[in-house]
């Protein structure tokens, strides 16, 4: 059995974590109830998140279920496993519970959430937002190594609790317990040692000891061969050695990272122009270029293979195209493109939703109607005034998000006087029959039956109908 | 106190009469329309000539207050594959059409938009529900229909429209409207629309929007705005070599804008076309973009793949 499994604590009481963390997660959970945030755990791999949260079911009698969020990929699933976890439940319209589990609410733990909205998984993150704001009955933990991959929106609908890297002390103490109980003989120092190699990480280091010391009664310093392990610190050193050497070896490193070249990528993209300029820049965006290029085809075909190739552009690559090794201390800095490409995906959403229907009312494909509808629709609800921009947001049928999305403030505006005056679509009717004050639908609607019986005069005075509508518009809103 | 809103659907031709500037095409069709019989149809011609206003109101003719139910309007270039457009199809030519008329329409737009083998596969849907449907197809250009759909469509050309014609609808509308055009604002509006009345009357509505009166430097002020002004910044800013800038340019368009690397890439060409500098630089420039356009396509990441090109626009400064 993995030491980490069979020492992971059972209650709060065992878990290393500052005391302030600790009486935070006692009183949210000890206050839960439908509607209160959700916790977010954020902090590096290894500082007893999944373990407090775990254990902190242990405490409350609450039954714990574990969702890797990074397993299951698709948003769908997300939903449907959480979704059923927290709502299958009975509660009354106050929100107490009437099923016969009274009292063994069951804690539904995502781990990784930070990994969802990235990748493959579109939407990933929406589901996870949508989710929360549907109060779900059960209370909820997210864990995340990085908080700012997350967006704003989901951030601040959570309360966030961040993990520090744990003390080498701190983690030879725990060490020191393990060691007692499996009865292993061992010195201070060599668990210092191994504590120190893990880099704050307590699940590396009870790994590491494991693998040193299982089965023997006395570890002694000259048994401990350590591989060095790979930290977030390290994509710093891998830039360094990229930008300030020629060394080649900056591959292998590259190789040993936790972050895929998929993420890597980014940093050599965020930190090239701090280093190179004129022409070394362009011959190392050229390798950049050429790196994306493998990530493409991994991408869309899996050919993991492909990564090697990828990640010796973005690297060595990147690193050759240098005269001279770059002098000095770089402050580099953490790539701004996963907030961005958040973004970006959201407003590109709601320009798509936007493009259907212009495309469904003006009877475009969506390709022409962002070249040629969209940029007047949007100068007109800009320049005109609000009534008459809101006879086009009603036309269109945009949202009061996607008029928001248009034209800022004003969208807002246009919004409250489209509902202010009850103006929609009357769907197969011109544009001109189509707004009418809700308390003149009535009479509109009288004058369409009339119109229904007798097609053959509908057919011969369409125009004089028209006239009509236009003339029960007008005096609505104008009146 | 005008009924306001947009132009091209408010002036949209609603019966065949009133569809301009087309007369050999609409006097053939109502030919039709008086037998209530047609056969598959193929539109063809340049955008913004009616083809989609004159498939509906052929529609609106042939079915009267039916229209809506014995029509159906799909757009090749939008509708994911012909399996998309095929089921669309099977659905809709289940039931039998409503109202007493003969058969349904199924008008599929920007039809050259699919592929050889795609066209094909529609051609055998076509068989397989001739008897309760009829096709109308629309393209920009009838060499790209391959030749069994050709052969089975009445053929109807749109011509761009003519100046005279345009001329006199834009007049009414500026009438209807109440909006003040000189004479060399008409002219220009003539001009830059290239016989597409969509885009003649979408300037039209923008101009008038912006200014009192319609004149020239209006109509070519708002076809400017069709484009961010940011995207000129952002090439001049490359070019003078200052990479981290024109960077931040770049980020803020496609947050701001929510442009994909695709709209970009796409304004940059026109942008870069129409740039007063040195035809020998601008065929470098172009080429280059070309193969970042390719690469997008072929890559994973857009903004490696654009940052790449301003730092190649970055260089020239220093030559």
């Amino acid at each position: 059995m993995l030491w980490v499994e069979k020492y992971r604590p059972k209650t709060l009481e065992e878990v290393v974590a500052d005391k302030s963390i600790i009486t935070r997660v006692i009183k949210w959970a000890k206050s839960w109830k439908r509607g209160s945030k959700p916790l977010l755990l954020a902090g590096p791999p290894g500082v007893g998140k999944t373990s407090l949260a775990l254990a902190l079911a242990n405490t409350m009698g609450w039954e714990a279920v574990e969702l890797n969020a990074s397993d299951q990929r698709s948003w769908r699933v997300i939903e449907r496993i959480v979704g059923e976890g927290a709502f299958n439940e009975t509660i009354s319209d106050e929100g107490e519970f009437l099923s016969s589990r009274i009292g063994k609410l069951k804690l539904i733990i995502l781990d990784e959430v930070d990994n969802i909205h990235k990748k493959e998984d579109v939407g990933g993150e929406a589901a996870l937002i949508r989710l929360i704001k549907r109060k779900p009955a059960q209370p909820l933990i997210l864990i995340a190594n990085d908080p700012y991959k997350l967006s704003p929106e989901l951030r601040n609908l959570c309360e966030m609790i961040n993990f520090k890297r744990l003390t080498k002390q701190q983690v030879a103490r725990v060490l020191e317990r393990i060691a007692l109980k499996e009865g292993i003989k061992v010195d201070k120092s060599v668990l210092l040692k191994i504590a120190e190699n893990a880099g704050g990480d307590l699940r590396a280091a009870i790994n590491d000891f494991q693998a040193l010391a299982e089965g023997k009664e006395e570890l002694k310093p000259e048994d401990v061969f350590l591989t060095k392990r790979t930290q977030e610190k390290d994509i710093f050193r891998v830039m360094q050695m990229i930008f300030k050497t020629k060394n080649p070896a900056v591959y292998n490193e590259a190789m040993l990272l936790d972050e895929s070249p998929e993420d890597v990528i980014h940093w050599v993209d965020e930190n090239l122009p701090l280093e190179y300029s004129g022409v070394e820049l362009v011959n190392a965006y050229e390798a950049l270029s050429r790196a994306d290029i493998f990530l493409g085809r991994v991408r869309r075909r899996q050919f993991y293979r492909l990564w090697k190739y990828a990640s010796y552009l973005m690297t060595v690559g990147v690193q050759q195209m240098k005269e001279e090794p770059k002098k000095g201390f770089t402050r580099y800095r953490r790539p701004a493109v996963w907030q961005m490409l958040f973004q970006l995906r959201q407003k590109r959403e709601m320009t798509r939703k936007i493009l259907e229907k212009i495309g469904k009312y003006s009877h475009l494909s969506m390709r022409k109607a962002r070249t040629e509808m969209f940029p007047v629709i949007k100068l007109l609800l800009k320049e005109l005034d609000v009534d008459k921009a809101a006879t086009i947001a009603a036309f269109y049928e945009f949202t009061k998000e996607e008029l928001e999305f248009l034209v800022g403030e004003k969208g807002d505006e246009i919004w409250k006087y489209v509902e202010k005056h009850g103006m929609h679509r009357i769907e197969d009717e011109t544009f001109l029959e189509s707004f009418v004050k809700a308390e003149k639908e009535e009479k509109e609607e009288s004058v369409e039956e009339v119109a229904e019986e007798k097609p053959e005069e509908e057919r011969e005075e369409p125009r004089a109908r028209k006239k009509a509508g236009k003339n029960l518009t007008l005096d609505s809103f104008f009146s | 106190m005008e009924n306001f809103e947009i132009w091209v659907e408010k002036y949209r031709p609603r019966t065949l009469d009133e569809v301009v500037g087309q007369d050999e095409v609409i006097q053939r069709l109502k030919g039709y329309v008086e037998r209530k019989n047609i056969p598959h149809l193929l539109f063809s011609g340049p955008p913004g000539t009616g083809k989609t206003a004159t498939a509906i109101a052929l529609a609106r003719d042939l079915f009267g207050e039916n229209w809506r139910d014995n029509f159906i309007e799909m757009n090749a270039s939008d509708e994911r594959g012909i399996d998309v457009v095929r089921h669309k199809i099977k659905e809709f030519a289940r039931t039998a059409p409503i109202g007493g008329a003969p058969f349904k329409i199924i008008f599929l737009d920007e039809a050259d938009a699919l592929t050889a083998d795609a066209q094909a596969a529609l051609r055998r849907t076509m068989e397989m529900y001739s008897k309760s449907c009829r096709f109308i197809l629309s393209c920009n250009y009838v060499s790209r229909i391959i030749e069994p759909i050709q052969s089975r469509c009445a053929v109807f050309r749109f011509k761009p429209v003519p100046k005279e014609a345009m001329k006199k609808r834009l007049l009414e509308i500026c009438e209807k409207e109440g909006v003040k055009i000189t004479e060399d604002g008409l002219e220009a509006l003539i001009y830059i629309s290239g016989g597409d009345f969509r885009k003649a009357i979408n300037a039209l509505q923008g101009a008038a929007a912006i200014g009192e009166v319609v004149d020239a430097d209006t109509i070519y002020q708002i076809t400017a705005t069709a484009r961010p002004e940011e995207m000129t910044e952002l090439i001049q800013t490359a070019l003078k070599g200052n990479f981290m800038e024109a960077r931040e340019l770049l980020d803020r368009l496609m947050v701001e804008y929510g442009m994909s690397g695709e709209d970009i890439v796409a304004q940059l060409f026109r942008e870069i076309i129409s740039m007063p500098i040195k035809d020998s630089l601008k065929v470098q420039l172009i080429d280059k973009l070309g193969e970042v356009d390719f690469r997008l396509t072929e890559g994973a990441n857009e903004r490696i793949q654009l940052d790449a090109y301003l730092a190649y626009l970055s260089t020239l400064a220093k030559k």
